[in-house]
Order: C-alpha cells, then sequence, then structure tokens
C-alpha cells in the first residue's frame, strides 16, 4: 500500500470513487462568492484616496493661513508700553507726503523714528495743555478707558493704519490745536466716541488738541482775528465753530446779551 | 516551494487586484474543496456556509498571504479551521473523534458485522461515502486532505496542526477501515 512517506497510496482509485457522486456547490454560491471576491478589491481604491484627500486638505489649509500672514511670521504682540515708545509710534497714513498712495511706508526706519519722536513731543505738549483742563482730562480718561477695553493696542494700531486720506491731505503737518479742531475733525471724533472704537493713535492727537480747544478759547480766537483785522479768516474759522459746536454760539450770545 | 505554485502565483495576483485570478482559483478549487467539507462536517445545509466562509478567509487574507507553502496547504488549513469552528460553534462533534488512535486502530481490527451489511446494498461510492461518515473526525479529514485536496502527509500535518508522524497513523488508519468497509470494491 505504501509508496513512499508522502504517498503513502494511490489517491486516483479513491478520487473515482468519491467523484462519482458530483458533488459541487450551487451556483449561488459561486457567484456570491465571485462577487464578495470582487467587491473586497473596489474598497481599496477609497482606502487610498482617504488619506490622500486628507492630507491635501490639511497642506491646502497651511498654505492658505502661510498665505495669510505673509511669510510666515506671527504677528508681534505690541503692548502699551510699546506704544509709548517712539519705535512703536506708527504716524498716521497721509501725513507725511513721502507715503504712497496706497498706504505703503517708503521712508527709512531712521526717519520713522524721528518724525515718531517729533509727534511724541507735540504729543506731550499738547497733554500738558490739556492737564489744566478738568473736564477735558475727564473727558480724554473716560474715551482712553472705552478704547482700551474695546480695542486694545492692536485695534489702536490698526486704526490708525486706516485713517482715511481726506484727513491726511487736509492736514499735511501734524495736528495741532486750530487744525484738529476743526468741524470734520470733531463729526469723526464723535462718531467714534459713540461708537465706541474712536481710539485710533492719529485720532488720539485730534482727540488731544480739540479737548484743549473750547469753544470759549476758539471764539476768542476769532475775536483775536478780526481784531487783527483778518476778517476773512475770523469769518471762516467762525462758520467752523459753528458747525463744531450748533447751539453754543447762540448760547454764548445770549449770555453776552444778559450779562 | 509555494513561490513556484501556479494557485500561489494566483492569490498573489488576486492580492494585487486582478479579479481573474481568483475566478480561475476558485475554479480550480472549488469541487476538491467543496467535497471535503461536506464529507467532513457531514451536514448538506452547514456545507454550504462553512464553504462560503472559508473563500470569505481566503478573501479577507489575501494581503497577508504569503507563498510559503503550497496553496493548497494553506486552503485546506483554513477549511479545515472552518470546520472546526463550525463544531464548536454547534456543540456537535462526532463521538468518535474524541476516541484514541489506537482505540480506533483496534475497532478497525475487530469490526462488527453491522457496517458491512449496510455496505454491501449500496454502490462502491455511496458505501465509501458511508464509510468516510463512521470515521472519527481526524482521520476522515486526513484520508480527504489526501485525496481531495491532493495534500501530501507532511502538508496534512501542518493543515490540521499536528506532525507529519501523527498525519500518516491517522491516514493509515482511514485508508485501512475504509477498506475493509468496502471489501472487493476497495481501491489496491
Amino acid at each position: 500500500m505504501e509508496k513512499d512517506d508522502d504517498t503513502p497510496f494511490s489517491r486516483e482509485p479513491w478520487q473515482q470513487l468519491l467523484q462519482d457522486r458530483a458533488d459541487a456547490p450551487p451556483e449561488t454560491t459561486d457567484a456570491r462568492i465571485r462577487a464578495s471576491a470582487r467587491r473586497a478589491l473596489a474598497p481599496r481604491a477609497a482606502r487610498w484616496w482617504l488619506p490622500a484627500s486628507l492630507a491635501a486638505s490639511f497642506l491646502l489649509a497651511v498654505l492658505l493661513v502661510q498665505w495669510q500672514y505673509g511669510d510666515g511670521e506671527a504677528p508681534a504682540v505690541v503692548t502699551e508700553s510699546d506704544l509709548a515708545s517712539p519705535e512703536a509710534i506708527e504716524p498716521p497714513p497721509g501725513i507725511d507726503s513721502s507715503r504712497t498712495g496706497s498706504g505703503q511706508t517708503v521712508e527709512s526706519a531712521p526717519a520713522r523714528q524721528k518724525e515718531a519722536a517729533r509727534y511724541r513731543r507735540e504729543d506731550e505738549s499738547a497733554l500738558d495743555e490739556f492737564a489744566a483742563e478738568p473736564d477735558a482730562q475727564e473727558s480724554l480718561d473716560r474715551r482712553t478707558v472705552t478704547g482700551s477695553r474695546i480695542g486694545g493696542p492692536e485695534q489702536e494700531l490698526k486704526a490708525a493704519s486706516e485713517m482715511p486720506a481726506e484727513e491726511a491731505t487736509d492736514d499735511a503737518a501734524p495736528p495741532t490745536a486750530a487744525v484738529a479742531g476743526s468741524p470734520d475733525a470733531a463729526r469723526e471724533r464723535e462718531s467714534q466716541a459713540e461708537t465706541g472704537r474712536g481710539s485710533s493713535l492719529g485720532a488720539s492727537y485730534a482727540q488731544t488738541a480739540v479737548e484743549v480747544r473750547t469753544p470759549e478759547a476758539w471764539y476768542a480766537d476769532i475775536e483775536k482775528l478780526r481784531a487783527e483785522g483778518r476778517v476773512g479768516e475770523a469769518d471762516r474759522e467762525l462758520e467752523r465753530l459753528k458747525a463744531a459746536h450748533p447751539k453754543w454760539l447762540e448760547r454764548h450770545l445770549e449770555e453776552l446779551k444778559r450779562r | 516551494m509555494g513561490v513556484g505554485d501556479a494557485d500561489a502565483q494566483l492569490m498573489l495576483r488576486y492580492a494585487a487586484g486582478d479579479a481573474r485570478a481568483f475566478d480561475e482559483l476558485y475554479a480550480a478549487h472549488r469541487g476538491g474543496l467543496w467535497r471535503f467539507i461536506r464529507r467532513l462536517v457531514r451536514d448538506a445545509s452547514a456545507t454550504d456556509d462553512v464553504f462560503q466562509e472559508c473563500w470569505s478567509r481566503v478573501i479577507a487574507s489575501r494581503e497577508r498571504y504569503r507563498p510559503e507553502a503550497r496553496f493548497a496547504t494553506w486552503l485546506y488549513r483554513i477549511a479545515h479551521n472552518c470546520c472546526m469552528d463550525h463544531w464548536r460553534r454547534s456543540g456537535r462533534r462526532d463521538r468518535r473523534e474524541l476516541v484514541d488512535d489506537d482505540v480506533i486502530a483496534a475497532a478497525a481490527d475487530h469490526a462488527s458485522a453491522g457496517p458491512v451489511e449496510a455496505l454491501l446494498e449500496g454502490e462502491a461510492s455511496e458505501r465509501l461515502a458511508a464509510a468516510l461518515g463512521r470515521l472519527p473526525a481526524e482521520q476522515r479529514a486526513a484520508f480527504l486532505l489526501y485525496v481531495e485536496g491532493g495534500l501530501s502527509v507532511a502538508e496534512i500535518g501542518e493543515a490540521t496542526g499536528v506532525n507529519p508522524e501523527t498525519a500518516k497513523s491517522r491516514l493509515r488508519y482511514a485508508v485501512a477501515r475504509l477498506k475493509q468497509s468496502l471489501g472487493d470494491d476497495a481501491p489496491d
């Protein structure tokens, strides 16, 4: 019976006896297994695409973020003390004629620092004058607190950079008490005070100067101009005063009459 | 060994995504595997389930398949495991498979008259099928793996998880009992 260790006897006669029964799986079973084998191959593509699409989405997101932030550096955090330093103070756009129309600075860093230092000195002198006016001081404090609470230093810098160009053309020089007291500046200041966002650095120069110049002082200046014979200038200033303080002049005149 | 195997190459092609390779593989083994399972399980309704389960495992393991052995050895090992799982699930095992091989051998030497009388009534193939059904599961598996699966003794041992000597012993006892049952119709 035994031929060798691996094939101890012949298979064929036994196979013939067993295969006489012609056993075979049903056709439905065949079809089911073949379909299952094909289905198992189909998801391979899906499994390949899923991680690929995820990776592509992630890459796209990273590229978008990098594109948004330019060279990819995170924006520096600006504190209030930084704002006080000359290096951090950026003059409002339009004030300097060397700026381009799109608001991009073309001047060098030392020039900017010099300019900022000049603004700072003017600002300090204006504040000194302003300190003499208790009501104005209180008003400024309130405004400063509101501005800090709502916008913060970053917002102030941003607002300064977004200052309208028309202000810049009107006021080519750094804001002084006379210029900042114009009706446009006053309206701007009032609207910013209403919305609670008027705390831009550029606007703060104007606001400080405006608070220094009360209607009484303004009217006195007008009288002074008139006394000097500069009638045309005095009339223009009077119109501005009316526009800035619509009812003040009437009240003032009535008071004068009463006296 | 397995690398040069044509069936192993088909399986590798299927694992790489060639569905037609599976069709060829299935066509080559469906008959033998079906008969192996049907005669080992001896339950017509369960045969289809076990057969499908076996091929499902083949499909699921396609990426892990390594042609370290002949494809048929791998396939019939899966089929044998499926049958064992079926018995485990159903809680029904052939009582005789628990009997020691020596006891079986002794029983084969002193077979009772009952089965012999039954064998005489049918055709040789039917008598063979009946005799197969009376064999212990291990011997039946060894015989079917040898005849239907075309596995060598060593491969039977590999497929059933025993050493070649045990596999050879089981096969020898199975053939001895089948020959005794078939009488003059038994192949030489």
